[in-house]
């Protein structure tokens, strides 16, 4: 078989023994034989020359560190959040913002779809000026189809007449979390899941449904082809049987382009039987399909006011504070895998939960050291220097939610935690200086996945509204572009593998159409991406 | 098909939740399916549920925004497929589970009926899991949420520590009913519905959902229970509910004073220890309805 060589404007390596090259050569086999200039191309025999991105430049396919396949999967409802949006398909979505706007794309989908429920996501009433949406404005969508609009906290959703009558709601109804006008007539906003079940089961929009089916796992394939990324994680799987066996059939299948590295939920099993499990998986690990990591989610989110803060806790609003997990049991879960081998991803996102994972480390890595054993605290926004102290000299490493300080920013500064912390949120400058490995991510569908904006996001540091969030906290173009590379796949353990472009290595590429150095850190976000180059094959975005 | 009928019992780790619910199925009077709302609890949790007289689903905790996993959706739509072949549904909520999220779902699901959400405790370390700043909210919102309090190992917990914890938990939630072993008493307790309005009126805490309110009434020294009974009877229709033991003129056992569902009784009970005697809480969607309430009480009886 003859090998390919690929020439380019410029190829960034992430290797610092050579930073830069022309030209890579690369086997069938989906290896890398040689970086370098053209000279440095031979010995190999008869070559094949491909020279269709002699004007574009060439990175090692980027890796989103957190992310999950919930993103292959929520288009099939309709989007109405306030950002632009790319779906999968290549189909932008346009931010919302009014009612009429949302009442007008609801119809035109309505139109679209065949017969049935009419669903739309990731809609934020905060961007959203006027009366809060209602029953009344989706029943303007339809009055003979259920409609359903699902908030873009998960936490909330406003339903049509059609709909809530299918849940048995009406104007007796009293029910914590439904929602009534002063004249006591329904509503149609849903406050918190218990209120939302009956409608979500009975309209058909279950988060079982939102989970991977072999559209969503290409899809996710899909949207990761379009941000230049190779590798990405699912960061929350139960990975049951069936499960485990779509994902085997579908990474196996030739065309697949995306090496899926799946993270089973440590809340899947009785603690005693996560770690079999966890190394039953990794011993069936392909090149596509990467197992044996393990997920443990302790408490919620910042925005939802559902992470654990210390003292003196949410600037304002209600403290609504959750454990997913007790802190006992999370010191023995920690315990019990740290002994056994099994690398976690611990999410943390408040500052009492990042402080309640470092003491179950302490506590475990005393007991049993385990030299390079890369567990990785996951989101860490709130972490200050002393926590981050504690990490390195536990030599843990964080993978940091970048693209919070652009897309929450503002509401982390005026609402959540204020302004001082949200100064220092996310602290990826601290965490390089404290010699802490360093990945950054997305959270898609959360924010959209795309890790040159997520790089953007922590060089930055500004939000939508364009205030910069701890200028001390930026960090220098080379440092994010490590980031979403060799950084991330350090803390999946596949820094070996790929990350840099390096001989032996997996041929993976971002093929950027924009020079990130010509365009500057300041305009990172802007670099287009003509698609990947997938274990040796170039992978066009939209071509699949 | 009639809705099925929930309990929820929480509590935090080792607090006795697993050894009740065996206990309660090995009563075998009824098809119980048991929801076990955690693995993250404690290693032994699930294998010591008994599997002889119930159906098991076990599901994973977490937020959905959070965790990105439906966990809980998932589970209450499993359960909901059981239909008719199970009598009831029993979910042993997570340690650090509150209980009112998972209230939430039986009380809005037209196929499910809420019952009674029983706060298991343990008597020996309750105090200090209350005082413990990381998870005391947690613990303190199970206690708050519950229509019952069991207190476990009532067998080997010294008298002063049943005192504690009983006085404890009447002044965190002083409408539960508490119970120290699982006698006709609980049983008829479990049975009772969710009254999660009034343990919400009786929150601590600003929630804009909350449309009750709540009111202590302390009562002169021996009222005449006659006219006692006959001035609660007035205000049936107004008051939701209204608990508290009272010392009767002439008589010599206190009283257990409950209003609920409409139905007021006044049965002599043993006064538990801790408990302030003469002193009624009323909750009602209409603070003035409480609060003439209390004056026809203070003029009557005071």
């Amino acid at each position: 078989m003859i090998p390919t060589v690929f020439s380019a404007r410029r190829i960034i390596t992430m290797d610092p023994s050579r930073p830069e090259a022309t030209h890579v050569m690369v086997s069938s086999d989906g290896r890398i034989l040689a970086v370098g200039g053209p000279e440095e191309m031979r010995g190999r025999g008869e070559l094949r020359y491909d020279e269709r991105f002699a004007e574009k430049v060439l990175m090692p396919g980027f890796v989103e560190g957190h992310a999950h396949m919930m993103e292959g999967s929520v288009w099939r409802f309709t989007y109405l959040g306030h950002y632009d949006r790319i779906a999968p398909d290549g189909r932008l979505w346009k931010g919302i913002g009014s009612t009429n706007a949302l009442v007008e794309r609801l119809r035109d989908r309505a139109g679209e779809l065949a017969d049935g429920p009419i669903i739309g996501w990731g809609f934020d009433p905060l961007f959203v000026p006027g009366d809060r949406l209602s029953r009344l404005d989706l029943d303007r969508v339809s009055t003979t189809r259920p409609v359903m609009v699902l908030h873009s906290n998960v936490h909330l959703l406003t339903a049509n007449s059609v709909a809530l009558e299918m849940a048995g709601y009406d104007e007796n109804t009293d029910i914590p979390g439904v929602v009534h006008t002063e004249d006591g007539a329904l509503h149609g906003e849903l406050q918190e899941m218990g209120a939302m079940f009956p409608v979500m089961r009975r309209v058909g929009a279950s988060f079982r449904s939102l989970s991977g089916d072999p559209e969503a796992v290409w899809n996710f394939a899909r949207s990761a082809c379009r941000a230049g990324v190779t590798t990405s994680t699912d960061l929350l799987n139960e990975l049951p049987d069936d499960t485990l066996a779509d994902l085997f059939a579908m990474t196996g299948d030739e065309g697949y382009p995306l090496r899926l590295v799946p993270m089973l939920s440590a809340m899947s099993l009785p603690p005693e039987a996560v770690a079999v499990r966890a190394k039953e998986l990794r011993a069936r690990s392909t090149d596509r399909l990467r197992l044996g990591g393990v997920k443990i989610v302790t408490d919620g989110s910042i925005q939802g006011f559902t992470a654990q803060l210390n003292a003196p806790g949410f600037h304002s609003g209600i403290d609504n504070g959750i454990w997913n997990i007790a802190p006992e049991a999370l010191n023995t879960l920690v315990d019990e895998l740290n002994r056994e081998g099994v690398q976690m991803h611990i999410h943390v996102n408040g500052d009492g939960a990042s402080l309640a994972a470092i003491e179950a480390l302490e506590a475990a890595l005393s007991g049993h050291f385990r030299p390079d054993h890369r567990h990785t605290l996951q989101h860490c926004q709130l972490a200050d220097r002393a926590q981050l102290r504690r990490i390195a000299a536990l030599q843990c490493c964080v993978n940091l939610f970048a693209n919070h300080l652009y897309y929450f920013g503002d509401k982390h500064y005026e609402v959540t935690v204020g302004p001082e912390r949200a100064c220092r949120m996310n602290p990826c400058a601290s965490a390089l200086e404290m010699g802490i490995p360093l990945a950054i991510h997305s959270d898609a569908p959360i924010t959209p996945l795309a890790p040159l904006v997520t790089a953007w996001c922590a060089i930055n540091r500004l939000t939508d509204s364009g205030r910069q969030l701890g200028s001390s906290e930026r960090i220098s173009l080379d440092a994010a572009l490590n980031a979403i590379t060799l950084g991330a796949a350090y803390t999946l353990k596949l820094d070996g593998e790929l990350g840099s472009v390096e001989v032996g290595k997996r041929a993976d590429f971002a093929v950027l159409e924009d020079d990130p150095y010509v365009l500057g850190p300041e305009s990172l976000r802007e670099v287009r991406v003509w698609g990947t180059i997938f274990g040796g094959k170039p992978v066009q975005a939209g071509s699949f | 098909m009639a809705p099925l009928p929930v309990n929820i019992l929480c509590g935090y780790l080792g607090a006795g939740k697993t050894t009740l619910l065996n206990r309660l199925l090995e009563q075998r009077q009824e098809r119980i399916l048991v929801m076990v709302n955690d693995f993250g609890d404690i290693a032994i949790d699930v294998s010591l549920i008994s599997r002889r007289s119930a159906d098991t689903i076990q599901l994973s905790n977490g937020c959905i925004c959070c965790t990105m996993g439906g966990g809980l959706f998932e589970a209450f739509e499993r359960a909901l497929r059981f239909g008719n072949k199970v009598d009831r549904l029993v979910i042993e909520a997570s340690g650090v589970a509150e209980p009112r999220r998972l209230a939430s779902f039986a009380l809005a699901e037209p196929d499910l009926d809420c019952r009674a959400v029983v706060a298991v405790t343990d008597p020996q370390t309750l105090p200090e899991r209350l005082a413990d700043p990381r998870i005391g909210k947690v613990v303190e919102s199970q206690i708050r949420g519950a229509d019952a309090v069991f207190l476990s190992r009532a067998d080997i917990a010294s008298r002063a520590s049943m005192r504690r914890v009983a006085r404890l938990t009447a002044g965190l939630n002083p409408l539960a009913s508490q119970h120290r072993a699982l006698d006709g008493v609980f049983m008829q307790a479990l049975a009772a519905p969710h009254d999660g309005r009034s343990l919400l009126a009786l929150a601590p805490e600003r929630d804009h959902q909350r449309l009750f309110a709540s009111r202590t009434i302390t009562l002169g020294p021996a009222p005449e229970r006659g006219r006692l009974a006959e001035i609660i009877e007035r205000h049936r229709h107004t008051v939701h509910r209204l608990k508290g033991y009272v010392r009767c003129a002439g008589i010599e056992r206190p009283l257990l004073v409950q209003l609920a569902g409409g139905a007021l009784s006044l049965d002599p009970a043993a006064l538990p220890e801790g408990m302030q005697v003469n002193r009624l809480v009323a909750i009602s969607p209409d603070a003035k309805a409480l609060a003439r309430l209390e004056a026809d009480l203070g003029l009557a009886v005071a």
